[in-house]
């Protein structure tokens, strides 16, 4: 709303410049014209620039391209052992920041990070060619699990992670992978989507999920 | 537009406003196509206000800015 009340503004001030340029002949009309035609552009901009960041961490956002579709999908799988659709269905991540939630950096510049990788797909979704495999860049790291799990009762209590051949420190320091170490490797099957029985929620429910 | 501001001796706007025109334009065409890819929520909005907008609203700033420095 601040964003659009600025633009707004914005425009009103330009087109009071685009109509009279000669209120610049006075002290006053000087700072207005300052004001039309650089701070308030300038502040339209940056809100703009917010909202599109803001947007980008969408789940809608990223399943809108077309190579994002099954991965969308795979979040209704009906198997509790599907990590995301676990994750999604069951409210363990914010289901409209699904995929940001769990695709950030849980670090200083993360958020950054990620918004700069997915310029690099916008980069290869128009003008360069979309791999048949999606990979992620680097290894899934546990301190995006952990973000949320560490300190957690089921976290905590699961007897595995307890283990000499785990053990929390190894999975704290990404020693030992969440992921890849056998434990929770069913992530996004978008290969065996198709014979994949989906959830089908209430509609009430649906209207509360939206548009995935 | 000539006769909305100043003329000179021939009647012409003053340099300086006709470049604050051309200013205001810019970034009104930039303020609407900003407007426009906010009413979509797609990666090529976003493409859209980055170019688009952003080039539109950049170029009318400096242009303005140039024309705090331009002499005649």
């Amino acid at each position: 709303m601040i964003t659009v009340t600025t633009i707004v503004l914005a425009g009103a001030l330009a087109a009071l410049m685009l109509w009279k340029p000669e209120v610049t002949h006075t002290n006053g009309g000087k700072v207005l014209a300052f004001v039309s035609l650089f701070v308030f552009p300038m502040l339209a901009a940056f809100g703009g620039l917010n909202q599109h960041v803001e947007r980008s961490k969408k789940t809608v956002f990223c399943t809108s391209c077309h190579a994002m579709n099954d991965y969308g999908k795979s979040l209704r799988i009906d198997d509790p052992t599907h990590l995301p659709a676990a994750h999604w269905q069951n409210g363990r991540v914010p289901r409209e920041d699904a995929c940001f939630t769990c695709h950030t950096d849980y670090t200083m510049y993360g958020d950054y990070k990620a918004k700069l990788r997915g310029l690099r797909h916008v980069w290869v979704q128009y003008l360069g060619t979309i791999p048949k495999t999606i990979k992620l860049y680097t290894p899934y790291n546990n301190r995006e699990c952990l973000h949320c799990h560490e300190g957690a009762r089921s976290y905590e209590e699961a007897s595995p992670h307890k283990a000499d051949d785990v053990g929390f420190a190894r999975l704290t320091k990404n020693e030992v992978s969440c992921l890849t170490s056998g434990c929770h490797d069913q992530v996004h099957d978008v290969k065996g989507l198709s014979k994949a029985a989906l959830w089908n929620p209430e509609p009430q429910s649906e209207a509360k999920l939206g548009k995935e | 537009m000539i006769g909305l501001g100043e003329r000179n001796g021939n009647g012409r706007l003053r340099g300086i406003e006709w470049r604050l025109r051309i200013a205001a334009v810019l970034v009104l065409a930039g303020l609407v196509v900003e407007g426009a890819s906010l009413t979509w929520s797609h990666p090529t909005a976003f493409l859209v206000f980055a170019i688009g907008s952003g080039g539109l609203v950049g170029v009318g700033v400096l242009s303005y800015l140039h024309s705090l420095v331009w002499r005649p």
